[in-house]
């Protein structure tokens, strides 16, 4: 697909919002349940029945989970870890989106993925990763990295930095086919081309703009409140846009 | 304390073992692992298991032959597909059954 049509698509796509409390007087939308998308099996793909395909879904800041591991700090959009909430599950494939603060010199020691789409996006400082394929690699702010974990891997996460937190998004999503061959991809891009404006980020081909997975949502980031106005129409269930505006921690 | 008694089956020995560990780390769950799907019929024909997990590297047509002795011998188990891996999803899906 291309860019063009795939941004286009995405403007028209479901859309889903993770926003600061402040943003709840701005978007007109009640819808703030999952309950029409039914975990339906492997493919997890979108109810084309569900009622929620012409709204967005609003999740504001403060109803996220928490977790403060002392060393992490990480609200959980939907369940994860110790946080259960049935209401949250997931948004189509979109399983996981948890929004981290690491401490300098401190992360994830080594643990394993499989069958999950993993996508970080550093906001804030840098994140050095290690994996079982032997890649080892910094992704800083305007990195966007990716792991189709499939039949299995290992790897770890750590603040490369000594002075400052690192804060980034972590992203799952159910893969598309099971037990793949794992992969790891990294990509820099310009944070310029997202201000006031949409980026595409990710697709599900490989030959499209930014880092790609087996899996068919696209993801578009919005770097700012501005954007808000060109991107509130979201009618398509084949497509999850991803808008991201919350700053606070 | 009741526990909730869970057998996972994955292929990657490694994943497996960190799997049963997380499990087994909550006091309410009882977790066993095995890679090979003989092990898991026999050890689901001698134990009490309330939940399944399917972990990677088992292929369509072997989860369903797993799927269909698991039913035919206690249908209200519940299989279970984990994803993931590690630790981020284990409650949401023994929560869900």
């Amino acid at each position: 697909m291309e860019r063009k049509d795939f941004i286009r698509k995405g403007l028209l796509g479901t859309g889903m919002f993770v926003a600061n409390a402040a943003m709840g007087n701005v978007i007109q939308n009640d819808v703030d349940e999952l309950k029409e998308l039914d975990v339906m099996g492997f493919n997890h793909l979108p109810n084309p029945e569900s009622t929620l395909t012409a709204n967005m879904v609003l999740h504001t800041s403060d109803t996220r989970g928490h977790a403060n591991h002392g060393w992490l700090e990480s609200k959980h959009t939907f369940s994860f870890a110790n946080y259960y909430n049935p209401d949250r599950m997931h948004f189509g494939v979109l399983r996981v989106l948890n929004d981290d603060w690491v401490a300098p010199g401190r992360g994830f020691d080594r643990h394993p993925h499989d069958n999950m789409e993993i996508i970080s996006i550093p906001l804030e400082g840098d994140l050095e990763h290690k994996d079982s394929m032997g890649n080892v690699a910094v992704i800083k702010h305007g990195d966007i990295q990716v792991m189709s974990a499939g039949t299995g891997i290992f790897h770890s996460e750590y603040n490369k930095n000594r002075d400052k937190d690192t804060r980034f998004l972590q992203i799952w999503l159910f893969p598309n086919k099971k037990n793949v061959t794992p992969r790891y991809d990294q990509l820099t891009l310009n944070v310029a081309d997202r201000h006031n404006k949409l980026q595409q980020i990710l697709s599900p081909n490989p030959n499209d703009a930014g880092v790609w997975i087996n899996q068919m949502p696209g993801f578009i980031w919005a770097a700012s409140i501005k954007a808000l106005p060109r991107i509130t129409k979201c009618t398509n269930p084949a497509t999850v846009c991803m808008y991201s505006l919350s700053t606070a921690k | 304390m009741e526990k909730t008694n869970i057998l996972y089956i994955g292929r990657n020995a490694e994943i497996r073992d960190t799997v049963v560990r997380l499990l087994n780390k909550r006091e309410d769950w009882n977790g066993v692992g095995v890679v090979q799907d003989d092990e898991a019929r026999a050890l689901f024909a001698d134990t009490a298991f309330d939940l399944v997990l399917f972990g990677p590297g088992i292929s369509a047509d072997e989860e369903a032959a797993l799927r269909d002795y698991f039913t035919a011998q206690r249908p209200e188990v519940k299989l279970v597909q984990h994803y993931g891996g590690g630790s981020g999803l284990l409650l949401s899906e023994v929560m869900m059954r």
